[in-house]
């Protein structure tokens, strides 16, 4: 006799072939696609042009540039609030969940839409693509946010502080030998989810006229579409590395993006 | 009539054998534990029997009928689980007609066999609460009152009681017993608390590593234990080695002086045996009087309400622990130097052969009158 | 100390800073220490999104030449303007419920207890990365795969079968909903997936043990504790696809009428619309996100009603 009767797991696999079908096949046409080089010829022609346009690098960078200000200016916000709400004020807590949840509310293309309707310089700012961080940060407000309350709430930041300062240490030791330290996975995984959301932004940008990663493949697809496939896969390829990361960093934990 | 056959039934989990030949036959109406160290089987053994688990090898008849390929929903069986087992979008009495429902009863009946069950177990009124509005110890009350709705042949408890707090089991345990003998309904009680066991069974199943360590009812469980397992699972006991020395009067030298034991008669002299006295059977009394038992110097003691636990160091690492009246006790301080003596029939004599440890028993068939 | 605070108590209506006593200065200090962590955070949420918002709002009522009116939300009921939230509430209805219903088929089936360890954690990941390659490069796959030239088109194309001249178009609205699929999927296992988790072996065990079949312990059951954690999936699929923007764009460049691609329409200029109209459209869309979000949260937490112990 069998070993165990546990409801035989043979259930649903042509239904999830059928599924995986539909998840590989736009995957491997676009590789197949950035592979053709017109007639019947696949080469890597695509990749090699691609990577010889000088505005596509100046494009990557630039978001890529983007993205690492926004975590920079994030952080910077939401560290010390979320870290003083956990410690001393609680009760601020609904209103933190609250806000956390307001960028959905206000989807991209009406946020742009209100920015642009509101604010009219300095000049040296809104003419710049780094104007582009500030929406940006609304934009990952609600996955940095969740990560770093997911972080300190395991971290029970109120035991550690009594402990710290009853064994003498000073605010500065607290936060920057302790608290920090701890928090380095949860800070890895919003840092993670920012870069893909930035990577992939497209709404802002393409609005406010910014040449960025995804407005650059946008444009390239009218001219060169096979250079277009060969920018989609490595745009997957990006996401994957940066969700690999994030699921390794934050035990399981998955969200989504903002570029739709 | 025996009502549950188990006959050889043989379980491995990937390389590991979880039950080795099990085999046990319970009478109509019996209340039968299994009891054992996590570990030991006991769970995959009432598994087996509602079917959640196939035998690898080996036989399960119900009513001489073999059930053994059987699918859980066709045993008539009732389960009640360790813990969150009742479905949490019903009421208590939706989650007790459940079976009924299933069955397709007519639905006034099963409304009535439904309220009759809850009344049984106590919660007439509670009928209309959720689980998360129930105490743990209530819901595992309406979790006994789905399982016994079914009127099912066989009752299948798998820890219900481990965790609820201390107080509301054993409240629960001894309603569990009082349900089961109005009912008369055939019980497997999994349970690793041994007081727990003794308490409720008619008869109890110490098992030790996918083996039977031994078969039998309470007292005998308790009083007589067949090898070490059950000697050191089952009770508290000081435990010495020792030898046969004379095997005709009953004495063994145990920590360098003879003792009598009524129990080593009958073993060769020269045999390696463990020597057992329980706590309650051993008196202590201050130095200088008879010198059939130990000497000693109490360690510590104890105070514990009804009696006072006494520590008496008899050797360098060797302790006998003793329950003695507290006004006893008031004469025999820490560092007072007594004597451990105890009835010549209380001591547990068992003989060391290796292998013996939890040794399985081929058989442990009890043929009831028919 | 505070022998002056009380005599100058009589005095005056209210004691000044120096006078509190050494709790009312720790409470004081308490509220500056807050303001200072919190305030950046707050503010900065306030003057770049609340305020945004709020300025849509007023403008959204204000006259070309100043004053209120309600002309251009009036414009809401233009057919061309209804035209396009018809379109956008059909593709995230449909959207989200083929997320909902192969979503949920498929954490059934490979996130299920008995799924094979392997094939989970590689559903998982793949969620996360589909989930977030919405967008240009989603909209460029589909194109590849069952544009006009794409490879499917002309595969199929070879066997005789010409789906555009059929009626398909990946442009349509059903062309989309094939494409939104391919993100509302795997956000509905990432949202589903804790909920089926939460379905206790126990239940399904004590059901079969009291007799019932698959079909009833589902019917009984399973489906009735999974149905708040359905319909909160649905309605967050819905509230995802409504404000999606980049995917609709790039796959029909601003010509399919949507609400999104309105709303952008007007901000670049392509129509000749005022921007209060733009306005408008927005506050209608926060206004849906709004019922969207307010109906997650309710029933959100109706979820863990049950879910205690």
């Amino acid at each position: 006799m069998s070993a165990g009767r546990r409801r035989a797991w043979g259930g649903g696999i042509p239904f999830l072939i059928v599924v995986g079908l539909y998840f590989a096949v736009p995957l491997i046409a676009t590789g197949l696609f950035s592979l053709w080089e017109g007639g019947s010829r696949y080469g890597p022609a695509a990749y090699i042009a691609v990577v010889q346009q000088a505005p596509l690098w100046a494009s990557l960078f630039l978001s890529f540039r983007l993205a690492l200000e926004t975590i920079l200016v994030g952080l910077v916000i939401l560290v010390p609030a979320v870290f003083w709400m956990h410690l001393r004020t609680p009760r601020l807590k609904p209103v933190f969940d609250f806000i956390s949840v307001l960028p959905f509310v206000v989807p991209p293309v009406v946020l742009v839409a209100g920015m642009t309707a509101l604010y009219t310089g300095p000049d040296w700012l809104v003419s710049t693509p780094n104007y582009l961080v500030i929406p940006y940060v609304i934009l990952a407000l609600p996955y940095t946010y969740r990560a770093l309350d997911v972080g300190l709430r395991a971290l029970d930041v109120r035991t550690l502080t009594e402990a710290a300062q009853n064994l003498g240490a000073g605010w500065g030791m607290l936060v920057f030998r302790v608290v920090i330290p701890n928090l380095t996975t949860a800070l890895i995984g919003a840092a993670l989810l920012t870069i893909a959301i930035v990577m992939g932004e497209f709404t802002f940008a393409n609005i406010l006229l910014f040449n960025t990663f995804a407005v650059y493949i946008n444009y390239i697809g009218g001219t060169a579409a096979t250079q277009a496939a060969a920018l989609t896969l490595l745009s997957f390829v990006i996401t994957w590395l940066a969700m690999t990361g994030v699921l390794l960093t934050g035990r399981g934990q998955v969200q989504i993006g903002g570029a739709r | 009539m025996t009502h549950l056959r188990i006959e050889h039934v043989a379980k491995q989990y990937g390389g590991r054998t979880v039950l080795h030949d099990i085999s046990l036959a319970l009478p109509r109406g019996e209340f039968l534990s299994l009891l054992g160290p996590s570990g030991c089987g006991k769970t995959t053994l009432l598994r087996i029997v509602a079917g959640f688990e196939l035998p690898d090898a080996g036989r399960l008849l119900l009513e001489e009928r073999d059930i053994t390929a059987l699918a859980p929903r066709q045993r008539q069986m009732g389960m009640v689980f360790q813990a969150y087992s009742l479905f949490p979008n019903m009421t208590a009495l939706d989650n007790v007609r459940f079976g009924l429902r299933v069955r397709q009863l007519d639905p006034a009946e099963q409304q009535r066999r439904a309220r009759e069950m809850l009344d049984l177990v106590g919660l007439g009124d509670h009928m209309g609460k959720f689980p998360h509005q129930l105490s743990g110890g209530q819901q595992q009350r309406v979790a006994l009152a789905r399982a016994l709705a079914i009127r099912p042949a066989l009752l299948l408890l798998d820890e219900p009681l481990s965790a609820l707090d201390a107080k509301v089991r054993v409240q629960l345990r001894d309603e569990i017993r009082r349900i089961q003998q109005d009912t008369g309904v055939t019980t497997i009680f999994v349970t690793h608390d041994q007081e727990e066991a003794l308490s409720v069974s008619d008869r109890v199943v110490v098992m030790n590593q996918g083996r039977l360590a031994q078969v039998g009812d309470p007292s005998a469980i308790y009083a007589e234990p067949e090898n070490i397992f059950v000697a050191r699972f089952v009770g508290q006991a000081a435990e010495f080695s020792g030898r046969v020395l004379d095997g005709a009067a009953g004495i063994v030298e145990v920590m360098g002086r003879p003792v009598r034991a009524a129990r080593a008669r009958g073993l060769p002299e020269g045999a390696s045996v463990h020597f057992l006295l329980r706590p309650e059977s051993v008196r202590v009394a201050a130095a200088g009087e008879d010198a059939s038992g130990l000497p000693g110097t109490v360690r510590a003691r104890t105070f514990t309400g009804a009696h006072t636990r006494l520590e008496v160091g008899v050797g360098p690492d060797a302790v006998v622990l003793a329950l003695v009246p507290a006004v006893e006790a008031e004469e025999l301080p820490p560092g007072a130097a007594v004597h451990v003596s105890w009835a010549e029939d209380a001591a547990r004599v068992l003989p060391a052969e290796p292998g013996l440890i939890g040794a399985a028993r081929e058989t442990q068939t009890v043929e009831p009158v028919a | 100390m505070v022998e002056t605070g009380q005599v100058l108590t009589a005095a005056t209506a209210r004691p000044a800073p120096w006078q509190l006593s050494a709790a009312g200065r720790r409470a004081r200090a308490a509220t500056v220490a807050t303001a200072l962590f919190v305030g950046p955070f707050l503010l900065y949420v306030t003057a770049f999104l609340v305020l945004p918002a709020l300025r849509l709002l007023t403008q959204a009522f204000s006259g070309a030449k100043g004053g209120v009116t309600l002309q251009y939300v009036a414009e809401l009921a233009e057919p061309q303007v209804l035209h396009a939230f018809a379109n956008s509430i059909l593709l995230s209805a449909f959207s989200a419920l083929v997320g909902l219903i192969v979503g949920g088929l498929t954490a059934y089936f490979a996130m299920g207890p008995n799924a094979p360890r392997g094939l989970r954690s590689f559903v998982t990941t793949f969620s996360a990365v589909a989930a977030n390659f919405a967008g240009v490069p989603l909209a460029f796959a589909f194109i590849a795969t069952l544009g006009s030239l794409g490879m499917i088109t002309v595969w199929l194309k070879q066997w005789g079968i010409d789906i555009y001249a059929a009626g398909f178009s990946l442009y349509s609205l059903s062309g989309m909903v094939l494409v939104y699929a391919y993100f509302q999927i795997p956000l509905m296992l990432i949202v589903i997936a804790p909920a089926l988790e939460g379905l206790r072996r126990e239940w399904r065990e004590a059901a079969e043990n009291l007799g019932a079949s698959a079909g009833d312990y589902w019917r009984h059951v399973g489906l009735p504790i999974l149905l708040p954690s359905l319909l909160s999936a649905y309605i967050l699929l819905f509230g995802n696809a409504f404000s999606a923007y980049a995917t609709p764009y790039a796959l029909t460049s601003g010509s399919l009428a949507l609400v999104p691609i309105e709303i952008s329409n007007v901000l670049s200029g392509n129509v000749m619309l005022a921007p209060q109209t733009g306005a408008a459209l927005s506050i209608g869309m926060i206004v849906v996100m709004v019922v969207v979000m307010a109906l997650y949260a309710v029933i959100a937490r109706r979820v863990n009603r049950w879910g205690r112990r």
